[in-house]
């Protein structure tokens, strides 16, 4: 396959009784957008935790840019130049913007770097504005835009976002698709996202999880067209 | 790098070191001293990196006994000095290499922190008789080790200091870890261990190696401590196992509680004045001194949840706002122009007043909203990374 920076063979997660992977197999491309999609409990977010080193598959490989990457800490992960945004904001708090952002950029920079980096990624992502104020006195939405702004700061060029739509407005959606747009011009994403209509705006390739398996993984237009897929959406058994 | 924040409690320090012998003797102020130390490294890992170590004691016992024993051994007292803060940092890099690379938190690393220094309590009690000897030094049991060489002045071994030359020499070694901490916490490191205090996920995920980084934060603790229990093998002139003691440990937390967790002034204020209210306590029989304190906890928890220090500033904070908007530009502009002789001046004036108690009613509304909105670790004003004054 052309230029494949992200392969997954075999992934299994086992939890307990469940089996919430089933011998998952995935490859993204260079630059690619893929989006990640299902009902609840297929599989999505188990997926994101193991490619992210937050969670141990039970079994499987997952190969980043040519390392096996399997059973690696988030840190390790992340020194590859992995980017990963949570579902929850993951931000820090009692800091502020500035401070979140350089904090992830000071990382892999020098500290005069590490500066100019906090005012210029927080400009391009549109918080500018709120630069110096405490995280945790700003609204969701927000949030949401430091925590990718974090992301960014660490100059990935492979982007993990796990439902970056949840729970913002019309307009944030709007800002949000700019942002990551703005991101696959340089960097590969794999999104995460439940709201097909967000899906239906950004994506090209997507890939449908149904019971811990890939369902399908096709180009946007023929998987919204894809009768087993509106099934599995609608809760008809296939 | 030496700017006014560094400046400022140097020049403080400085002076207080030499005030304080006004107020009582050199030699409380010097065990004080050693307890302001122990509750900056408390105050440092707890405050700054997140790490709750209820076993700092352990860290404290080890430095005095180290120094101890290596007095002893060695016969003069300098090279021991270092050994004392060299043993309880190794010891803590072992330790809590165990503990963070095993990936314990929040109330285990509590609970296994608290224990180790119960064994240490008891080990050390139970180390009468001749079999428990380290190189000369007996280890002598709930009895302790007496008659070491305590610290002399490097230029000349003969002079001992003691009294009121250990209480300049120990306040000074204060006001030094003070500074070294707070240009410390300046550093990308010092930041770094701040972001994981507020939110470890998100720092792992920024691909900082946790472990490596509260290893080596609890590691700097325990050197603190170390440092600060050789100081009190040198005032008291004799280490026991009551060093060890769940008592003890549990007076650091309650130090850095009653002071302020969060900044780094707060933990010596909580000390020094804790310190002295049990040594004045100590004096009268009437009231149980434990109760007294535990009063104060109690109160200090329910009416000041920030702690002292953090409430302190937030009320200088609080009249300093008060009086700047007193005379805020703007509305010495707005007197300026109402002064102007036009028929709209009584208006102007009347508005102006109306706006300026506006602006100042918006911002203690605004400072007390702050207030409540932030945890016990963020109230004394500064910016977050910097704010341990």
């Amino acid at each position: 396959m052309r230029n494949v920076e992200v392969e997954v063979r075999g992934l299994t997660m086992q939890f307990g009784g469940v089996r919430a992977l089933d011998q998952v197999n995935f490859a993204l491309a260079r630059r690619e957008l893929r989006c990640l999609i299902g009902p609840n409990g297929a599989g999505k977010s188990t997926f994101f935790k193991c490619l992210a080193g937050l969670l141990e598959p039970t079994s499987g490989e997952i190969m980043i840019r040519g390392e096996n990457t399997t059973g690696w800490l988030p840190h390790r992960i992340a020194r590859l130049g992995v980017g990963i945004k949570t579902q929850v904001p993951s931000v820090m708090n009692g800091l502020t913007v500035r401070e979140n952002i350089w904090l992830a950029a000071k990382r892999n920079s020098t500290v005069a770097e590490a500066n100019r980096m906090a005012s210029s990624i927080a400009a391009r992502v549109l918080i500018d504005d709120v630069l110096n104020e405490q995280v945790e006195t700003l609204a969701h939405g927000k949030r949401q835009l430091v925590e990718l702004a974090i992301v960014l700061a660490g100059r990935p060029w492979l982007v993990l976002l796990d439902e970056p739509a949840a729970g913002l407005t019309a307009i944030e959606v709007d800002r949000m698709i700019d942002v990551i747009r703005d991101i696959n011009t340089d960097a590969a994403l794999i999104i995460v996202e439940h709201d097909m209509h967000f899906v239906r705006r950004i994506a090209k390739q997507v890939t449908v999880f149904h019971q811990g398996r890939v369902l399908i993984d096709e180009d946007v237009d023929q998987v919204m067209s894809n009768p087993d897929v509106r099934d599995v959406y609608l809760g008809k058994q296939l | 790098m030496f700017t006014r924040d560094i400046l400022w409690p140097a020049v403080i320090g400085l002076v207080l070191m030499f005030l304080l012998p006004l107020v009582t003797d050199a030699y409380t102020l010097t065990v004080l001293t050693a307890y302001a130390m122990l509750a900056l490294s408390l105050g440092f890992i707890w405050g700054f990196a997140g790490i709750l170590c209820f076993g700092q004691a352990a860290f404290f016992g080890l430095g005095a006994y180290a120094f101890a024993i290596a007095s002893i051994n060695i016969g003069t007292p300098w090279l021991p000095f270092f050994i004392a803060i060299l043993v309880p940092a190794l010891f803590a890099a072992v330790f809590g290499a165990v503990l963070f690379y095993g990936r314990l938190s929040d109330v285990y690393l509590a609970v296994v922190t608290l224990v180790m220094t119960l064994i240490l309590f008891k080990f050390m009690n139970s180390s009468a008789g001749d079999g428990y000897k380290l190189g000369t030094a007996r280890l002598g049991g709930y009895n302790g080790i007496p008659g070491f060489e305590t610290l002399t002045v490097p230029w000349d071994s003969s002079e001992y200091l003691y009294d009121t030359s250990l209480y300049y020499f120990a306040f000074l070694l204060l006001i030094v870890v003070y500074i070294c901490l707070r240009l410390l916490l300046r550093q990308p490191f010092g930041r770094a261990l701040v972001g994981i205090r507020e939110n470890e996920l998100r720092a792992e995920l920024m691909g900082y190696d946790i472990r490596l980084l509260k290893t080596i934060a609890f590691s700097i603790g325990a050197a603190i401590a170390g440092l600060a229990g050789c100081i009190y093998a040198n005032w008291a002139e004799i280490v026991t196992p009551a060093l060890f003691s769940l008592g003890q440990s549990a007076e650091i937390i309650i130090w850095v509680i009653v002071g302020g967790a969060g900044t780094l002034m707060g933990p010596l204020i909580g000390a020094a004045l804790l310190g002295y209210t049990k040594f004045l306590l100590g004096q009268q029989s009437l009231i149980d001194n434990t109760f007294i304190l535990g009063m104060i906890l109690v109160l200090a928890v329910l009416l000041l949840p920030n702690g002292i220090f953090p409430a302190v500033v937030s009320i200088v904070k609080r009249v300093a706002a008060k009086f700047s908007t007193g005379r805020s530009p703007r509305s010495r502009a707005a007197s300026r122009r109402s002064k102007l002789p036009n028929k709209t001046g009584h208006q102007a004036d009347g508005s102006n007043r109306r706006g300026s108690t506006q602006s100042s009613a918006q911002s203690s509304a605004q400072s007390s909203a702050q207030g409540k909105s932030h945890n016990h670790r963020d109230d004394d004003g500064a910016a977050p990374i910097d704010r341990g004054q």
